[in-house]
């Protein structure tokens, strides 16, 4: 829920905070293989002797495709987690959930798509500038001329006719949070934040950086007042809403136990954003950059 | 000597020959699973019939049978034959719903198919990007080759399914064993219905 941006500056004071308190402790990692329990001690890690026992049955069932197993993330504050995703479940179901189907049922869905597009669009300059540090100039030059595109021929962004040009459909989409993966940062410490939702402490400081690239931050500054943040974050929420409360339904409705589905997810989500390249090549037609 | 210096080269190409068929095959599977699959949705007024409708399908061209073991992952081994099956059919059943759930009457997907790869002998991975509802979205079919080319995994924007539920049902595992799995999946099946 990247959208909520007014409560980005209170998540990297989190992000923060989680990152000193995980860089001094011991942390655990949970392995989804097998449930291994994992400890990690500055840069190394150490597979905990209690599993060794139960690695001669693991080979025995081998993991074929490698990311079934491969999904770590370090959760030392699990109980705190929890207890803010049952508190962000709530919102969701009792507030969020019937704001969104109230946006869904007054607006069409081709004034919704033209809101979301817009924003997108105004969103440009932290793609540009995240490609330019990931050394993809290919790409920014790509968004460029996506956003030249749907700017002119687009209404203001309002369509998106640059999707119908193969050369700049598919462009990958990118955030501060990719780019601090690609210079090496691991994930940090799982954390929950409040109504935003799943993050680490990498991503945290990411939405962070993507605050201070996004024109509307840059416009509430200017112009300032409760009044205009409201009228400026309230679409940039909403906007997204709709999709959002679906993708958590999808993930957590049929999940066996929600906070671990989200937690996988999520990290699965943003290893795969961060790997993402141009091995990818549709046939018989143009390659992703 | 000449044979001798050809015989890489020859091996070689006679190796790329033989995973260009596979992952072919593998495609032609997934393509005709899929058309069936559109068909249905295409007649189909969604919900619960649905998933009715898409069970022989799915049952065709899905391994439940290998999905669940990976998802369960070592832990399969300490389930007796009759919580396998009954593993199998429940996960299946949620699966089916969950995927059914995603089709909205009217609403059918644009699939472009993306080059796939063999990871390795009898495997294959066809990634696709589909335009539904105006969002693109990068899904990845992993096929096995049982006999026949089936699919054991999906990602959704690189969300595996298979490691998704493989943390789930870890965890359950550690608590109260192959019972505890096979009550959570129970549980889960009537919270979908």
């Amino acid at each position: 829920m990247k959208s909520h941006w007014p409560l980005w500056a209170c998540a990297a004071l989190m992000c923060l905070a989680a990152g000193c308190t995980s860089n001094q402790k011991t942390q655990q990692a949970v392995t989804a293989s097998s449930g291994k329990v994992t400890e990690k001690r500055g840069g190394g890690s150490v597979v905990a002797a209690s599993t060794a026992k139960t690695d001669a049955a693991d080979t025995e069932i081998k993991d074929e495709w490698e990311d079934e197993a491969n999904v770590v993330i370090s959760d030392p504050i699990e109980p705190v987690n929890r207890g803010t995703f049952w508190l962000n479940h709530q919102i969701y179901q009792f507030l969020l959930k019937p704001f969104a189907k109230t946006y869904k049922f007054l607006l069409p869905e081709f004034a919704r798509r033209g809101i979301n597009n817009a924003y997108e669009n105004v969103r440009f300059p932290v793609r540009l500038v995240n490609h330019t540090l990931q050394a993809h100039l290919d790409r920014a030059a790509l968004e460029t001329g996506k956003f030249l595109v749907n700017t002119t021929a687009g209404a203001g962004g309002l369509m998106t006719p640059a999707e119908k040009i193969p050369a700049l459909a598919g462009v990958p989409k990118t955030d501060t949070g990719q780019t601090l993966a690609k210079w090496g940062l691991g994930h940090g410490a799982y954390v929950v934040v409040p109504v935003i939702g799943p993050s680490s402490t990498r991503d945290v400081v990411g939405l962070a950086g993507d605050a201070a690239l996004n024109p509307i931050s840059w416009l509430s500054i200017v112009f300032g007042g409760a009044a205009w943040t409201l009228a400026v974050s309230t679409p940039a929420g909403a906007r997204s809403l709709p999709e959002q409360m679906e993708q958590y339904d999808t993930v957590s409705k049929t999940a066996l136990d929600r906070y671990l589905a989200v937690r996988t997810a999520y990290i699965q989500h943003r290893d795969a954003a961060t790997k993402r390249d141009i091995r990818s090549k549709p046939q018989n037609g143009p390659s992703l950059p | 000597m000449k044979n001798i210096v050809l015989l890489p080269f020859v091996v070689s190409v006679l190796l790329a020959a033989a995973l260009n068929a596979a992952t072919e095959d593998a495609e032609n599977a997934l393509r005709q699973s899929m058309d069936e699959v559109l068909a249905i949705t295409e007649k189909s007024s969604g919900g619960a019939e649905l998933a009715e409708e898409l069970a022989p399908v799915l049952d065709r061209c899905v391994s439940f049978e290998a999905m669940t073991r990976r998802a369960v992952g070592p832990g399969w081994r300490q389930f007796t034959s009759a919580q396998q099956a009954e593993a199998t059919r429940l996960f299946s059943k949620l699966i089916i719903r969950t995927y059914s759930a995603k089709f909205t009457p009217g609403q059918q997907p644009d699939t472009q198919y993306l080059k796939a790869s063999s990871p390795g002998e009898g495997k294959v991975e066809i990634p696709t990007t589909v335009l539904y509802k105006g969002s693109r979205y990068a899904i990845t079919y992993r096929l096995e080759n049982l006999g026949k080319w089936l699919v054991t995994d999906i990602l959704a924007e690189g969300v595996s399914l298979v490691a998704n539920y493989r943390a789930q049902f870890d965890s359950l595992f550690k608590k109260g064993g192959a019972p505890a799995v096979v009550d959570s999946l129970k549980q889960s099946v009537s919270r979908s219905s």
